[in-house]
């Protein structure tokens, strides 16, 4: 008994390592687009590691992309909430929330795409990114998001259409 | 099956996978490492063989502690049956080689959702071996009395558990001929929902995870309950099939000391955590606590400091819909002493 314990230790970490070299960049960037900030979307696939970590003796190994993927989708959601009602009431570009890294948003184009994610609703924004950054089916989605396939089809045509506007009026102006 | 691609949509595919293109992601596998191991020496404590260890040392240290599901997580049960258990007789060790250990049990109550299963431990004297302690479960879910009058079992009355077993890959229960078929007024639903209650059961009795229960029925038809038995059964989705909000401690009816500990696993939004103290109607204490992850069954604990007397305590959810739905709850009858 001791001894299996101890394996399922060693597998935790091997299993981890593995998932980190797979998963851990596009995580990120799946984090970015929904939370258009590095530091914060970094903060949370990290915890979302370390949360599978904990509980890796209740996870199916074969699920565990998809695990960590709900994980990080919850935890922006999250981390959004907290960064509160100000930002929220201020859908134009944030000046109390810069970019982490300047980078992230080297070139006007990306940015504007970032910002016309930031300015969707949640739901859509985690469906077009769920759909068109990690093309997920749309069971898939749904399963991520604890969703009907129903809604996530209203969300992604809502979604898609909002995102279009916005980034054909970047382009007019 | 995939998203039907509609080539209109690569537009948006690009400016997507452009917008985070050149997103270099700072941190190293060293960072979650580091994270990771510091925790390692708690868990490295309680794998299951120092599992009894611990209860018989928390026992002996005049605390009962109560063992989780994975075999992970040993939370303090309340402070209140303390020094009754340090005299000079020790209950947790007689000459039968039995020893008080806090027995799993899943039982079946009404939530929000429906009816769901929630955990009780109840104490009970049983032999050290791990088959003894999966016969006490088997025994007090399928046959016995749930502490909380809120709970009850969907297992036929006249239930009887036979051998058990576990080799490391399959825990088998055995039940007395006449669970095979599903009694009239027992529905599809409720007979599926009491073998899971089988299978929780047994599950965290072993304490080695999400194991396949492989349930026979002596007579050997091959069904359980109108359920085909012939492949072990494995655990439906917990978030599916268990209450979101459950209180492992204080169980009900027990007394506890002023200043005492509620533990407990909750899967709620934002795990948001939300309880009362009530007498009557009359709410004295109340409070709030998050569990330790949002949306999944995850522990959760929080400390209540109250005045002697007799309470109702209500561990609940919250509505965040703004319909005014129902919330999920365990209620928990007290005596602060």
């Amino acid at each position: 008994m001791l001894v299996s314990a101890e394996e399922a230790v060693i597998d935790a970490d091997t299993a981890l390592e593995q998932l980190y070299v797979a998963h851990y960049a596009g995580l990120v960037r799946l984090g970015v687009l929904l939370l258009r900030d590095q530091g914060v979307a970094e903060d949370v696939v990290q915890d979302a590691f370390v949360a599978m970590h904990r509980r890796w003796d209740r996870v199916d190994p074969d699920k565990a992309p998809a695990y960590l993927r709900q994980a990080v989708v919850n935890r922006c959601r999250s981390a959004l909430r907290h960064r509160g009602v100000v930002a929220r009431h201020r859908p134009d570009p944030l000046p109390d929330a810069p970019p982490a890294d300047a980078s992230v948003l080297r070139t006007e184009h990306r940015t504007a795409v970032l910002d016309a994610l930031a300015a969707l609703p949640t739901r859509q924004r985690e469906v077009l990114a769920l759909r068109y950054y990690l093309d997920l089916s749309e069971a898939d989605i749904a399963r991520t998001l604890g969703i009907s396939r129903g809604a996530v089809k209203s969300h992604a045509s809502r979604g898609a259409a909002a995102l279009r506007a916005r980034l054909s009026r970047e382009e007019d102006a | 099956m995939t998203v039907p691609t509609n080539p209109g949509d690569d537009d948006l595919r690009q400016a997507l996978h452009d917008a985070v293109a050149d997103v270099r992601p700072h941190g190293t596998y060293d960072d979650i490492r580091s994270r990771t191991t510091e925790e390692t020496p708690m868990k490295r404590w309680f794998v299951p063989t120092l599992a009894v260890a611990a209860v018989m040392a928390a026992v002996l240290a005049g605390g009962v502690w109560l063992l989780s599901d994975d075999g992970e997580k040993l939370s303090p049960a309340g402070t209140p049956t303390t020094g009754t258990s340090t005299g000079a007789t020790d209950p947790s060790e007689s000459p039968g080689g039995l020893e008080e250990r806090a027995v799993p049990a899943y039982f079946v109550g009404e939530t929000a959702h429906g009816k769901k299963l929630y955990r009780e431990f109840q104490r009970k004297s049983v032999c050290a071996e791990t088959e003894c302690l999966l016969k006490a479960a088997m025994v007090t879910a399928l046959t016995g009395r749930p502490g909380d009058p809120d709970y009850r079992s969907l297992w036929p009355e006249g239930t009887t558990v036979g051998a058990v077993s576990y080799d490391g890959d399959t825990i088998v229960v055995h039940l007395a001929d006449g669970v095979q078929e599903r009694p009239s007024g027992m529905s599809a639903a409720d007979a599926d929902l009491a073998i899971q209650q089988a299978v929780f059961t047994a599950q965290a009795a072993v304490g080695q995870g999400r194991v396949p229960v492989q349930l026979v029925v002596e007579g050997g038809s091959g069904r359980v309950l109108g359920v085909a038995a012939s492949e072990p059964f494995a655990a439906d989705n917990p978030d599916e099939v268990l209450a979101p909000v459950q209180v492992d401690s204080p169980t009900d009816g027990t007394t506890v000391s002023s200043h005492f500990t509620v533990t407990g696993r909750a899967a709620t939004f934002e795990a948001n955590v939300v309880w009362e103290l009530k007498q009557g109607a009359t709410v004295v204490k109340h409070g709030f606590t998050t569990a330790q992850e949002c949306c999944t069954l995850s522990p959760y604990e929080f400390d209540v400091t109250a005045p002697a007397g007799t309470y109702t305590l209500t561990v609940h959810d919250t509505d965040e819909s703004g319909e005014d739905r129902p919330v999920n709850e365990d209620t928990k009858e007290i005596t602060v002493k």
